[in-house]
């Protein structure tokens, strides 16, 4: 189904958003990295912690050059979410872990639409996020 | 049934440092050989013969219990404060292995004192013997002045790999020049100190394993020769869940540091470790250690505590104790393959 999460403007770059809808209890989590939109499933795969409730930020990448000490480089700031409990790293983008495990996170397909189109769907028994929809607002919904 | 004897302890006494030591070292006093902070309630040293007289430690090994080749790590006496002494201390002791030791018989291969707390010194005891092949491995102390996953030992372990000699921790016993056991104090009883120098195995098993050094020496081996394979097992899990969140500040490590251990770390069997034994049955090997494949055989003669050829695994299965009596020996002291000694074997397969 087709959930709306409400106008894109309400979660600008950089910050996210946790969705309640009836389907998902324990929430979604809605990201924005500079301008696209992710989703994850509020609940942390190892012990079920409120994941999208931790912290955005980057990790860190070694690089080896045989003998000499590792250079350290911070990278892909603002792609990486950090569990509340246990710190565990995510990737935004995918739901995976960054430290190589079979872990991962649900993640949701979002798009953005135009709020007219938004508007028509809602006729149809979309169900949606209690937000108002004014005008031609791009509006960020999350297929659940 | 070969045998390699990985622990072989040789001790020099104050005359023979005094016949090689340059001036001023000739002329000041050595620790004891077992120090002063803790002292057993019974002799440690029970084949003293055998620790000063390579004829006497050649009938005990070669003859009476059958060893095909012993690898020395002798004991200095500690760390010392003074990094110039300590360096004196192990080039004279190295001489004293080549001309006493390994002159005498063939079966005798050793390890090279190192003078730790100085990385040039110990690059440099290194450059002085590796070109004899009868050195094998190298030898540091199990208490150090810094964790041996430290960058400031990278030119000496480089220097180890360069020459295909692996790093062997051997607890020295004397208590020159040391930092406390704990950051709680200092054990008081001979029995806790014992029982805790398991703990510094670990430090060192840890800091390796978080360092780099594993990344970048990739065929280096570091043996820890007083065992703790019972400790540091269950602190490589712990450090499993710490590198999972905090995973950003090592991000060289691409595996978890359980796995990552055992591609470097070996344990000389020791009589110590386990809640039985570390050696004589697989199971509880298995439940402790994970692989047979980490253990390494060495008795520890000549101390109390010595184990016994007979103790390894005496139920089998025959592999595995081949495994641990020479085959991972021969596997992971690569010098050891070219000793005339052992001119028939070749590497076992690997057991796990």
């Amino acid at each position: 189904m087709k959930y709306v999460v409400g106008p894109a403007a309400s979660i600008p770059p950089g910050t996210s958003l946790v969705i309640y809808p009836e389907p998902e209890p324990a929430g979604i989590g809605v990201f924005n990295i500079d301008g696209t939109f992710f989703a994850l499933r509020n609940s942390c795969p190892h012990m079920g912690a409120p994941l999208c409730k931790g912290y955005v930020s980057g990790t860190t990448e070694a690089h080896l050059d045989g003998r000499k000490p590792p250079l350290v480089e911070s990278v892909r700031d603002g792609e990486i979410l950090a569990c509340p409990w246990h710190h565990w790293e995510f990737d935004i983008a995918t739901g995976r872990t960054i430290f190589p495990s079979k872990n991962r996170v649900r993640r949701y397909d979002v798009t953005v639409e135009e709020s007219s189109e938004v508007l028509e769907r809602l006729e149809k028994g979309v169900q949606t996020f209690p937000v108002s929809v004014d005008g031609d607002e791009a509006t960020v919904v999350v297929e659940i | 049934m070969t045998v390699i004897d990985a622990a072989v302890h040789p001790i020099m006494n104050d005359a023979e440092y005094i016949e090689r030591l340059p001036a001023p070292w000739r002329n000041v006093r050595l620790t004891s050989v077992l120090g002063q902070l803790f002292e057993a309630p019974f002799p440690e040293i029970t084949d003293a013969d055998a620790a000063r007289s390579p004829a006497a430690m050649a009938e005990l090994l070669f003859g009476t219990r059958g060893v095909d080749v012993a690898v020395l790590s002798p004991l200095t006496r500690g760390l010392l404060a003074n990094q110039r002494q300590a360096a004196a201390v192990a080039r004279a002791t190295n001489e004293w292995v080549r001309e006493v030791w390994l002159e005498h018989d063939e079966r005798f291969v050793a390890g090279i004192r190192l003078p730790i707390a100085d990385s040039a010194a110990s690059v440099r005891e290194i450059e002085r013997w590796a070109d004899d092949p009868r050195f094998v491995e190298v030898v540091v102390p199990l208490r150090a002045f810094a964790h041996y996953g430290d960058e400031q030992y990278f030119p000496v372990w480089e220097a180890a790999a360069d020459h295909g000699l692996p790093v062997h921790i051997q607890d020295d016993l004397a208590n020159a020049a040391e930092y406390l056991h704990t950051a709680v104090g200092q054990p008081v009883e001979w029995s806790e100190n014992d029982a805790t120098r398991s703990m510094m195995s670990a430090v060192h098993a840890l800091s390796l394993t978080a360092s780099s050094i594993p990344d970048r020496l990739p065929e280096l081996r570091f043996l820890f020769g007083d065992g703790g394979i019972d400790i540091v097992k269950p602190l490589l899990w712990r450090l499993d869940a710490d590198w999972k969140a905090t995973r950003v500040e090592v991000p060289w490590i691409e595996e978890l540091p359980s796995l990552r251990a055992p591609r470097f770390c070996r344990f000389i069997t020791q009589a110590q470790d386990g809640t039985v034994d570390g050696v004589r049955h697989e199971d509880a090997l298995d439940a402790i250690t994970g692989r047979v494949s980490e253990g390494i055989y060495g008795s520890h003669t000549p101390f109390w505590d010595q184990v016994r050829i007979s103790e390894v695994l005496p139920d089998g299965p025959d592999a595995a104790r081949d495994a641990l009596l020479w085959g991972n020996a021969l596997r992971d002291i690569p010098r050891l393959a070219a000793q005339p000694a052992l001119a028939a074997l070749a590497p076992a397969d690997a057991v796990r």
